[in-house]
């Protein structure tokens, strides 16, 4: 399976937070975080993304839970 | 010198025109520690994804939603210290994160809503006659 890095396809070069559309791709239907092996995200990103996802739940952008 | 970003929420049951006041309230308090506002959005009603509390004196208040804005300044590490015990001290937010960021701002909600509503554009149907031609073939 090709692995598709979704940030380098779109250029995003800093994970916002506050980019809630981006981040909820990244969620699986319980607003957990996908797994890297389910996403194909490298690690980097994925290092930045789940602190964009745990910082955007702080702040009541995304569902700690869901169902 | 580090850039730093303020994520707030303030309370739904500020009317929205005193809203500038506490967005210059938080403003003072990055100046007066020292640090220099960059760039930020102005606070809008947001519905939240769970409910908070926030307990102010010998009241609680549960919410729902709330007026969510962001700001950007540049400063010394303990000047976001101050900032941070600054902003405790405003009662009407209902939370706030402070949080390291790039000097370059990359994303605004503005921008989003826009990038949003064009995506919306394209995906509607092209013309009315081709929805009514869609939506009589669903009833039969």
């Amino acid at each position: 399976m090709i692995k598709k890095n979704y940030f380098k396809e779109n250029k995003i070069e800093h994970i916002d937070y506050k980019d809630v559309e981006t981040l909820k791709k990244f969620l699986t239907p319980h607003a957990r975080i996908q797994s890297r092996k389910r996403s194909g995200t490298p690690s980097v990103n994925q290092r930045e993304l789940s602190m964009a996802i745990k910082r955007a739940r702080f702040l009541g952008l995304l569902p700690y839970v869901s169902r | 010198m580090q850039t730093y970003e303020i994520g707030y929420l303030i309370l739904p049951s500020i009317p929205e025109n005193e809203l500038s006041g506490i967005t210059d309230a938080i403003k003072a308090v990055v100046e007066k520690a020292g640090g220099t506002v960059l760039d930020g959005e102005a606070p809008f009603k947001y519905d939240l994804s769970y409910t908070m509390t926030k307990t102010i004196g010998a009241s609680r208040y549960v919410v729902s939603e709330a007026y969510l804005g962001w700001l950007k300044f540049e400063g010394e590490p303990e000047q976001a210290v101050a900032v941070k015990s600054g902003l405790d001290k405003i009662d009407e937010l209902l939370r706030f994160l402070l949080v390291k960021a790039s000097r370059e701002t990359t994303f605004t909600f503005a921008k989003a809503r826009e990038a949003l509503e064009e995506k919306e554009e394209v995906g509607e149907p092209t013309s009315v006659e081709d929805s009514g031609v869609a939506k009589e073939a669903v009833v039969e």
